[in-house]
């Protein structure tokens, strides 16, 4: 189990994350929601060791692990807008990461089912935004991590891929896998999640399964914010 | 982990077009003033001005550039179980290897082609030490300023200092306290500036007494030559080391 133990992270007299605790469960998919700079990326960050916080704790398996490294390899990550050495191909950055891990043997069959196989051999500075997106769900499920990380997953995916993401997001929670999400789409949270995390202003505003939200009232609070409820709406 | 992923990010560096052709350049320029100069003396102070200038200067601006061209790219590597020692270590590795062989190919080979090696060694062995020195006062800047612009800019002031600012500084220091005994602050002083550091260092070997100016003539009379030789190559790699031990310790509690 992945959890934050009083995670507050200022800059300056900021702050991005306010006295935050959360217990991330295996088998269930949750929801981080919130209007923008309510410190979503920022809490994701934190837990994937990319953010120092200020004060209080990443716990995995509830060994303290802020300041180490270790501990990731039991992470996959799915960036919003994802960033490889440009020069590289396809298959060298796999290759890269495979090297990086090298403990574990990937699931070659990712690259199959995110349909990345058909641009293996192109560079990362020829391929379109949604095909880097593949490439980087593919690695994020790749070596079979306990809990999966998504920042937006389906932001910048075609229809088919951002189902295929939906229907292997499915297959993780049935595995018992912990994953993490943070999005902006009420179809997509109502699709996946088992449960909801508003941020506000780097505080909790609610944490609820997702069966028992009303969902007018996280209707109304996409609302209050302009630019996210244009988005929703 | 540190040999695989500077192997990764050598190769990411080594496509770069834009950095073989302007080696290719400097290559020609290198070729000519080898040619052009009527005796190898000549030529090696040529080539020690040209190293004074476009060393230090293409070692701290693509040393920024590429930090800050592949800093989400390093974030995305972080993610992974690596160490973030790792990665600058990885980095500054990558950069001076292809730095290094830039400058061998634009401007050892052709020197040593046209003019041997003999004491020319001495001009051209100091320059991959300048090369390390910048790169890693590069990453220091880039470390520090988040925003490109700024940390591009900062590199940019720093080159012009050591290479330009610096010296009349020394000088107007010297001129406004001529009256006191400078010795050991002068000492200190030009410790502070690798560019004088290279540029003594090596005409000391090449004992080009009317090139040497007074911070040369100053140590080789303090220490004499051989001395004064060791103490610019000791003070060289204190400037590599400094600044990278710094730029280790402030990435580590960097939040990105």
């Amino acid at each position: 189990m992945i959890s934050v133990k009083n995670l507050t992270k200022s800059y300056g007299i900021q702050s991005a994350l306010d006295n935050v605790s959360i217990d991330f469960y295996p088998g269930e998919i949750t929801a981080i929601m919130g209007p923008n700079g309510s410190g979503k990326s920022t809490l994701l960050k934190t837990i994937l060791g990319l953010v120092i916080p200020t004060s209080g704790d990443v716990l995995y398996d509830n060994v303290a692990v802020t300041g180490k490294f270790l501990y990731r390899k039991n992470l996959g990550y799915m960036p919003q807008v994802p960033s490889f050495p440009p020069a590289l191909k396809v298959k060298e950055v796999l290759k890269l990461i495979n090297e990086l891990r090298n403990d574990y043997s990937p699931d070659e069959t990712m690259a199959e089912y995110f349909g990345i196989n058909q641009f293996i051999d192109k560079r990362i500075s020829e391929l379109s935004g949604g095909m880097k997106q593949r490439v980087s769900a593919a690695i994020a499920f790749m070596y079979s991590p306990k809990v999966i990380i998504l920042d937006e997953p389906g932001a910048g995916l075609d229809p088919l891929s951002s189902h295929v993401l939906s229907m292997k997001i499915q297959e993780e929670r049935q595995k018992k896998k912990t994953v993490i999400l943070t999005s902006h789409s009420l179809k997509e949270v109502s699709e996946l999640a088992d449960r909801i995390i508003y941020l506000s202003e780097g505080k909790i505003t609610f944490d609820k399964p997702f069966n028992e939200m009303n969902m007018e009232l996280l209707f109304n609070y996409f609302k209050s914010d302009e630019a996210v409820g244009n988005e929703v709406l | 982990m540190i040999y695989n992923l500077s192997k990764y990010l050598v190769s990411d560096l080594m496509r770069n077009k834009a950095l073989w052709l302007n080696g290719l350049i400097l290559f020609i320029f290198s070729y000519l003033i080898n040619d052009l100069s009527s005796d190898s003396s000549k030529a090696a102070v040529s080539i020690l001005n040209m190293n004074l200038m476009i060393l230090p200067l293409f070692s701290i601006l693509i040393s920024a550039i590429y930090y800050y061209s592949s800093k989400e790219s390093m974030e995305f590597i972080l993610t992974n179980p690596v160490s973030r020692f790792s990665v600058v270590v990885s980095i500054y590795l990558s950069l001076i290897i292809v730095l290094s062989l830039y400058y061998s190919v634009g401007i050892v080979i052709p020197t040593i082609i046209m003019n041997g090696t003999g004491y020319m060694v001495h001009v051209l062995v100091p320059g991959y030490l300048i090369i390390l020195i910048f790169s890693s006062v590069s990453v220091l800047s880039s470390v520090i300023f988040n925003d490109k612009v700024k940390g591009i800019a900062f590199a940019i002031f720093l080159w012009l200092f050591f290479a330009f600012v610096y010296d009349s500084l020394l000088a107007l220091v010297i001129f406004y306290f001529s009256d006191f005994n400078l010795e050991k602050i002068l000492i200190v002083l030009i410790s502070l500036n690798p560019i004088d550091l290279y540029r003594i260092n090596t005409l000391l070997f090449l004992d080009t007494s009317a090139m040497m100016g007074f911070t040369s003539a100053f140590m080789k009379n303090l220490f004499g030559t051989t001395l004064s030789i060791i103490s610019t190559y000791v003070l060289m790699g204190v400037w590599v080391i400094i600044p990278f031990i710094v730029s280790l310790r402030l990435y580590a509690r960097k939040s990105f």
